[in-house]
């Protein structure tokens, strides 16, 4: 599944606002509650935030373990989706998602579906923090930062 | 007319242990006073005693987020604290940004009204229809770091969310801070004394529940609208990029950076104070927002060598970096992040504290004070080291910090000498770092805030006519733009009055003060349809308005109802009769003549009796508050 679309982090950038996590309940649900997003902010206060949402392995664990069959591919870009309608609740895919990448609302699992291509979390990041793209596109653009970062004058002062 | 989604107003007595859920349908009531900070003034003026102690059990405090916190809309974050200042004696509403408000709103309280006093510490635990009244005696003394690390480690929760004090507010300095999230302080007037007074260590929220909007799609385009503008005006990305100290270099370039204790109007390498300088030092390591907020001003900043190598906290803001920096005569980065960590995490406001040190510092320039009288503290100007050991020595009330811990007026009077001549506050309050005696609209602003002379009740930078946008503003108020000019006093009564208004009608909806009063990209048209989409309730921009206008109505009878008159809107005694030299223009000065010429246009302009500063019975009634008349003539007469 190398050509499917994940998601992509730049930790550095988040400033914990939360508005992703607004316009994903809000996308999802017509509320505005972060307990229902599909995306979570870690706070560690000195070491920043992280947003955390479903990376979309390529081996992924939760499709092994959801014995619903809830979990499947989407043909089209091989993104894992989870139907509701199918879900019975198990918990079996939050236990194993090495990320915490699946939530918990009633006696419903739930995961990010990439808003259906839409990506309403990354549309409304002010400062860039979440990208969804090809894996092969972010290691291009992390290989582009670092030689960036390699080759830059920095007089003598140590850039990283 | 449908049925709106009452206000859900939440009281814990900490007496008596009694919680009590009330709710406000009345949508009259709600149209008059929006929410947030409006209901929570309405209610505390009509239901409290206004002449209790604040440091009694009957002197609540009360949270108010605004309406529209806790949703999608850009910087509508904020929360209002209310509360009876042992600064000031009057009513003081405070307000503050961080996560706080938004999980609170999340639990479902609109309001949250905090009543009696504990026998022990406690701390109050908030989780949807949880409430509970818990044990804070491991708290007790504990910095505001280590209290959020303890309580969401207790609670295994990382998402919970605090309003906290430190030692500061335990030890009762009356300009403690409420510290929300951290670094986010409801800093001025000492609500964490209140706090501490009541044995309250901290509010802890957390919430699950969803907020809904009355007509969700009208909802989200007018939050689009505002997105759109917000990427079209100039001010919003320096604010981003530099933080709040963006606009130090260009003050300090005017002669309006008050330094050495107002005796100055600008500082030589004012370089190191600035926004830039925090980037290009290295300082900076990320911007932090507040719930919603798009912009992002808040910084975090580390110190990595040098002798205070390992420091680490939220901030400087532009007042801290005037507070303990510029106007100590500092250009230390380093030592003023040192001393703004301290106040965050000891709880003290950095203003007051601030001007606090650089009171004594002068005191001793003028010979009042001698450094054996500070316990051995070199009190030249100056000094990081004794700012840095000053602000422990206040939040702990050790030595001369006990003297500094009972604010500017308190310790001026105790000291005597003349000490008040220097001593900038006034009705109790230290003047936040403007220097009014260039600016006319913000002195007519402080001296009629109902919280004494600051900023945060009407910030009319647009005065300076410094943007596009904020000559468009000035023009829309007063017919030209030749007024965006702040060395006259013709037509600040307009401008002021203007700034109140949406100053109300922001605090109400949770709605940053930057977005339109700093950067204007939502005006009362974007306020009335943020709230008419998310309610369901018909207003128009004038109902915001005339909303925001009540508040400071109230406020105003609030502290009348406590024999405040317009004798007491003055400013402190060296802006009123010093003249400041190194000004751009001549006579820079607040005379009192130059005041009550803009203070008699200002009650004008609010219909009020201009004998007294106070509103009219007629006033009232035009406003539609006619059933506050009987509670405040209980009182004072009202004409």
């Amino acid at each position: 599944m190398s050509g499917s679309v994940t998601v992509s982090i730049q930790k550095d950038k988040c400033t914990g606002c939360g508005l992703c996590r607004l316009a994903c309940s809000f996308d999802k649900n017509g509320v505005f509650n972060p307990n229902a997003s599909r995306i979570w902010i870690l706070d560690g206060d000195e070491s920043g935030f992280y947003p955390n949402i479903c990376r979309n392995c390529e081996e992924a664990p939760c499709l092994d373990a959801c014995p619903a069959g809830a979990l499947v591919r989407r043909r089209e870009d091989g993104y894992i989706l989870l139907n509701s309608e199918k879900c019975v609740g198990c918990n079996m895919c939050v236990m194993v998602c090495p990320f915490c990448a699946i939530g918990r609302m009633g006696d419903r699992n739930f995961k990010c579906d990439t808003c259906n291509h839409l990506e309403k979390c990354a549309r409304i990041c002010p400062h860039g923090a979440i990208q969804f793209e090809k894996p092969a596109h972010s290691r291009a653009n992390k290989r582009r930062k670092l030689a960036g970062l390699l080759t830059a004058k920095t007089g003598g002062k140590e850039k990283w | 007319m449908q049925a709106v989604k009452p206000v859900e107003i939440l009281t814990v007595d900490l007496s008596s242990r009694e919680i009590t859920r009330d709710k406000i349908e009345d949508v009259e009531l709600i149209k008059k006073y929006i929410g947030g900070r409006g209901i929570a003034t309405y209610s505390l003026l009509s239901s409290m005693d206004p002449e209790v102690d604040p440091y009694s059990p009957e002197s609540p405090i009360v949270f108010a987020p605004g309406v529209l916190t806790g949703t999608i809309v850009p910087c509508s974050g904020r929360t209002t604290v209310l509360f009876k200042s042992p600064a000031t004696g009057r009513l003081f509403k405070t307000n503050v940004g961080g996560h706080f408000g938004a999980q609170l709103k999340f639990a479902g309280y609109d309001i949250l009204v905090v009543k009696g006093r504990a026998e022990k510490p406690v701390y109050l635990y908030i989780e949807d229809d949880r409430v509970e009244i818990r044990d804070a005696s491991h708290l007790w003394g504990k910095d505001v770091r280590e209290t959020n690390r303890l309580v969401r480690k207790e609670n295994d929760d990382p998402e919970v969310q605090l309003a906290c004090i430190g030692p500061a507010g335990e030890n009762k300095v009356v300009y403690a801070s409420i510290q929300v999230s951290i670094y986010n302080a409801a800093g001025r007037g000492g609500g964490g004394a209140v706090m501490g007074d009541k044995n309250l260590k901290a509010v802890a929220a957390k919430g699950t529940k969803g907020i809904r909007a009355a007509h969700p799609e009208k909802f989200m385009e007018t939050v689009a609208g505002l997105w759109n503008k917000m990427n079209e005006v100039s001010g919003v990305k320096p604010l981003s990029d530099y933080g709040t100290s963006i606009g130090i270099e260009s003050t300090n370039a005017i002669g309006a950076f008050p330094v050495k204790n107002y005796q100055q109007g600008n500082i030589d390498n004012v370089k190191y104070l600035t926004g830039t300088y925090l980037v290009e030092g290295g300082f900076l390591k990320r911007k932090i927002s507040c719930y919603s907020c798009p912009v992002a001003c808040h910084r975090f900043v580390t110190v990595d060598e040098g002798k205070y190598r390992g420091v680490y906290t939220g901030g400087p803001e532009y007042e801290t970096l005037s507070a303990l920096g510029g106007g100590c005569l500092s250009t230390d980065t380093a030592g003023v992040i040192k001393a703004n960590e301290l106040c965050n995490i000891l709880g003290l406001d950095t203003i007051s504290t601030g001007n606090c040190i650089q009171w004594l510092m002068e005191c001793k320039q003028r010979g009042v004070v001698s450094d054996g009288d500070a316990g051995g503290l070199d009190l030249t100007w100056g000094n990081s080291e004794t700012i840095i050991d000053l602000v422990g020595k206040i939040a702990h009330r050790q030595g001369i910090g006990d003297l500094l811990a009972k604010g500017l007026k308190a310790a001026s009077e105790e000291l005597g000498r003349d000490s008040y001549k220097w001593a900038i506050q006034a009705r109790g309050l230290e003047q936040s770092r403007v220097e009014t005696r260039s600016a006319f609209g913000y002195a007519l602003a402080f001296a009629v805030n109902s919280r004494g002379p600051d900023h945060l009740n009407t910030e009319c930078l647009a005065e300076f006519g410094g943007s596009p946008e904020a000559r468009a503003l000035i023009k829309r108020i007063t017919g030209s733009e030749e007024y965006a000019y702040p060395h006259t006093t013709e037509k600040r009564a307009d401008i002021v009055r203007w700034h109140e208004d949406i100053y109300g009608a922001s605090d109400a909806l949770g709605i940053c003060a930057f977005p339109t009063t700093a950067q204007f990209w939502m005006d009362e048209w974007d306020l009335a349809g943020l709230f008419r989409n998310f309610t369901g309730i018909e207003v128009s921009h004038e109902d915001m308005m005339r909303a925001g206008r009540r508040m400071i109505v109230m406020e105003r009878c609030f502290n009348a109802m406590l024999g405040h008159t317009r004798e007491d809107d003055v400013l402190p005694y060296r802006l009123m009769n010093e003249i400041q030299h190194d000004a751009m223009h001549d006579n820079a000065i607040n005379s009192a003549e130059l005041l009550d010429k803009m203070k008699d246009e200002y009650y004008a302009l609010h219909c009020w009796d201009i004998e007294k500063g106070l509103p009219t019975k007629e006033t009232l009634c035009e406003l539609g508050m006619g059933d506050l008349i009987e509670k405040i003539t209980g009182y004072i007469e009202l004409k």
